[in-house]
């Protein structure tokens, strides 16, 4: 088994004034993460170390860290695959340090809740049956659907590395995946902050993002794709609903489905 | 006024730009190349030739057009770049309008005062 460092980043606000970087060297198996070493570090090493992780299968997103100079989902990370025997982590650059290895990604979330990420129906009134959409008006904006919020695509951007204000990249893409989903009406509402000083125009297309976002999602794509539709206009077709179900029987022995309790 | 129209109007002024300097610079300092294609433009450095043209429509309105997107494209570029820099959205809008007025100003008093010589040379 080889013999591996980690270079980690401790930094605890009650007691430290800097950033500081501690070694730690043991044996590391094939088929490992990065988050694994983590664990095997806290559970054998140091209990002290601080780092966000949950689902340890990226899906949930919390474990975005910057491993050997490159923002990565810890859990993702196979640590022989690296090819390094001195594997450096740090948090994610962009976001204000919490401790250790975990930062404040509120500014992520609140980018996020501004370009209203939901379904904004035509309709005042809800829908009482379900939308009609084709496959292929879903393809449009699937690949966006696949964002796990967890931040690294900001960690990437150099735009937001100096403008704080700058939506960035995961916020634009989530407005262009909700502006291009058929059963949405919320471009006018959503125009008013994407086209705005500290939306998209800020957008260099270095392409940061699009490189390092682990689930493949292209904010950089989502955002030149609206630099477009804002200045051509974008046409769009509101998904119908579904015509009430005439003449059609429940299969025998299926349970009738219990009342709604939501109103 | 909406981002997008401040970036079409930036967008548009580049290939303009690159237009108006062109015929500029063609006609300024290529006057090798002008004389091989059989045209004759003379010592168009020389202080009569530059206060000639200040007073020709043509050249004024090229100018002052020049002026106008030079201006608008620079000053946008530097917007853009101070934004990045700082959250204050109006204090970089106020410090580019007022240094775009001063730089406006200061152009158009050159093209006035050149006119001002050529058509009062005394
Ligand atoms: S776009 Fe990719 S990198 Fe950005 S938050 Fe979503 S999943 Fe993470
Ligand atoms: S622990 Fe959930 S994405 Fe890594």
């Amino acid at each position: 088994m080889p013999l591996l460092t980690f270079k980690i980043q401790r930094f605890d606000p009650e007691k430290d004034k800097e950033p500081y970087m501690q070694e730690f060297t043991f044996e590391v198996e094939k088929g490992l993460t990065i988050l694994d070493c983590l664990n095997y570090i806290k559970e054998n090493l140091d209990a002290t170390l601080s780092y966000r992780a949950s689902c340890r299968m990226g899906i949930c997103g919390s474990c975005a860290m910057l491993i050997n100079d490159y923002p990565r989902l810890a859990c993702e990370t196979q640590v022989l695959v690296l090819g390094k025997t001195l594997i450096e982590i740090k948090p994610l650059p962009n976001y204000p340090l919490v401790k250790d290895l975990i930062v404040d990604l509120t500014p992520l979330f609140a980018k996020h809740r501004a370009v209203k990420p939901y379904v904004i129906h035509p309709d005042e009134r809800q829908p009482e049956k379900e939308f009609i959409q084709t496959n292929q008006e879903q393809t449009k904006y699937l690949q966006f659907a696949y964002c796990l919020k967890c931040g690294i695509c900001l960690a990437a951007c150099p735009t937001v590395a100096t403008a704080d204000n700058f939506l960035g990249p995961q916020a634009l893409a989530q407005a262009y995946r909700y502006n291009s989903d058929t059963r949405d009406n919320g471009l006018k509402d959503r125009e008013k902050i994407i086209d705005s000083s500290y939306g998209l125009w800020r957008c260099h297309m270095a392409g940061a993002c699009a490189e390092a976002c682990p689930k493949g999602v292209d904010p950089a794509l989502a955002i030149q794709l609206m630099k477009k539709e804002t200045i051509l206009g974008k046409k769009k077709n509101i998904a119908p609903l579904a015509l009430p179900l005439v003449g059609v029987e429940p299969r025998p022995g299926i349970p009738k489905a219990p009342e709604r309790t939501v109103k | 006024m909406r981002e997008s129209r401040l970036w079409l109007i930036f967008l548009l002024c580049g290939p303009l730009l690159i237009f108006l300097l062109g015929i500029h610079l063609i006609f300024m300092h290529m006057n090798t190349i002008l004389d091989f294609f059989g045209i004759k433009t003379g010592q168009v450095l020389a202080y009569n030739s530059v206060i000639q043209r200040a007073t020709e429509l043509k050249w004024l309105v090229l100018y002052f057009t020049l002026l106008l997107l030079g201006l608008y494209h620079g000053l946008y570029g530097l917007r853009s770049v101070l934004l990045e820099l700082t959250p204050r959205e109006k204090v970089v809008n106020r410090f580019v309008l007022v240094l775009g007025l001063l730089l406006f100003f200061s152009g158009t008093y050159v093209l006035m005062k050149s006119y001002m010589i050529g058509i009062n040379p005394s």
